[in-house]
């Protein structure tokens, strides 16, 4: 994992959490697209389309008009050729993009990217041509223990969380979710709640507790009930018992992918929102 | 309920869409489901057989959400009408006029009900793996 996201993550502690839905992260992944003036290229596929309806965009149908746009930019704000072809693309750069992400990676990656480049951004750092192998060491590559009873849903996870470069700890009750969380550190804690032995109420409060013990004053590790219930209160009922945040059963990539990228947003000064000016 | 048997016991598309269409990933899951769930309904069956309505209530659930993984829509309604009739009194106590209307002796009518429950869910677990192994073959 790289220093950022160390520091993102670090930072994360003390702040109220997040609940957010697939469709609000895509709403904040569009406000801060408005920190740019974004191009789509002709080439640009369905999840860059899906930000537009958010926000300014310029949509061009060819290369031509993707260059006339590039030198024909009004104000300051940086250029983003969103979901085009070639990150390495000479033309792109020469016509004055300063950052351009490529077409072909999926809604998490991009939602993570554009939350990188605006932060870059806002510390007034130069904005990169991505390309691939430079965004998947970008990537941050987090440090999950997963608390499942079911091994269809241990598989499940793990794998979701694997390919996307994760590394996964996998236990099987709240008992030694609690064990392994006091061994080290990780940087999200997947929490089944409804578990046998210890479940995962009992478990959260226990880790939190040790936190406070032997570790006062250090941000705590985020924690994620997962529930089958998703009932009316469940939310309130789950931050009062020292969860981030929550996902509802059965996971799916995109809730998953959303609730991870809101706990790194979570960071102060993390959620890169257009400034009240 | 019934006309539901003569369909698929999953919902394909579903379950595709949440393994991100990767077959490799159905199948080590279906494996591990075909292990796993024989062990859960006799845990099932003992906890009935026991009058335990809170390890009835706990392995329903479980089984609950086993099936949601694969989007297997009847296996959830079942279990989830078992886990209510084992966790809320008021459904049990619903349950129990149940059966004395239908003239089940009065001796063990709320065991009876979760019982006949408890079989229905596991018949419909039996045809949800066979229906995925079918699909599995199919898709190869």
């Amino acid at each position: 994992m790289d220093a950022t996201t160390q520091r993102l993550l670090r930072e994360s502690g003390a702040l109220p959490p997040f609940a957010m839905t697939p469709e609000q992260a895509a709403a904040q992944t569009a406000r801060r697209l408005q920190r740019f003036h974004v191009v789509q290229p002709p080439r640009a596929r369905g999840n860059a389309v899906k930000y537009t309806e958010h926000g300014e965009i310029d949509r061009v149908d060819n290369d031509l008009a993707l260059i006339e746009a590039l030198r024909s930019r009004a104000g300051d704000l940086p250029i983003m050729a969103l979901g085009a072809g070639d990150p390495t693309d000479r033309r792109l750069r020469e016509a004055g993009a300063n950052a351009v992400v490529p077409a072909t990676i999926p809604n998490h990656d991009l939602e993570f990217l554009i939350h990188w480049l605006c932060r870059i951004h806002d510390a007034g750092e130069t904005l990169p041509f991505l390309t691939t192998a430079e965004l998947e060491r970008a990537r941050p590559k987090l440090e999950i223990l997963v608390a499942d009873d079911n091994p269809v849903n241990r598989k499940l996870t793990q794998r979701l969380l694997e390919q996307v470069g994760h590394s996964v700890r996998l236990v099987e009750n709240g008992r030694e979710a609690v064990r392994a969380a006091t061994e080290r550190r990780f940087d999200v804690v997947l929490m089944d709640v409804q578990m046998p032995e210890v479940d995962g109420l009992e478990a959260t409060a226990e880790i939190r507790a040790l936190e406070s013990r032997n570790r006062p004053g250090q941000p705590r590790m985020p924690i994620v009930a997962m529930t089958a219930h998703a009932m009316k209160g469940d939310r309130e009922r789950f931050l009062n018992a020292g969860f981030d945040d929550y996902l509802s059963k059965p996971i799916r990539f995109d809730q998953l992918f959303a609730v991870l990228e809101n706990l790194s947003a979570s960071a102060p000064g993390g959620t890169c929102e257009p400034s009240p000016s | 309920m019934d006309r539901q048997i003569g369909r698929p016991a999953f919902e394909a598309e579903e379950l595709l869409a949440r393994v991100g269409d990767d077959q490799g990933l159905l199948r080590d899951i279906h494996a591990l489901l075909a292990e796993d769930a024989p062990p859960r309904l006799a845990e099932l069956h003992t906890a009935i057989a026991a009058s335990d309505p809170r390890r009835v209530g706990a392995a329903a659930h479980y089984l609950k959400g086993a099936a949601s993984n694969f989007a297997a829509t009847r296996a959830m309604a079942l279990a989830e009408r078992l886990e209510q009739l084992a966790e809320d009194p008021d459904r049990q106590t619903l349950a129990q006029t149940l059966a004395q209307t239908l003239a089940q002796p009065l001796a063990q009518p709320l065991t009876q009900t979760l019982a006949v429950a408890a079989r229905d869910l596991e018949a419909e677990f039996v045809r949800l793996l066979a229906d995925l192994d079918a699909f599995l073959g199919n898709e190869v």
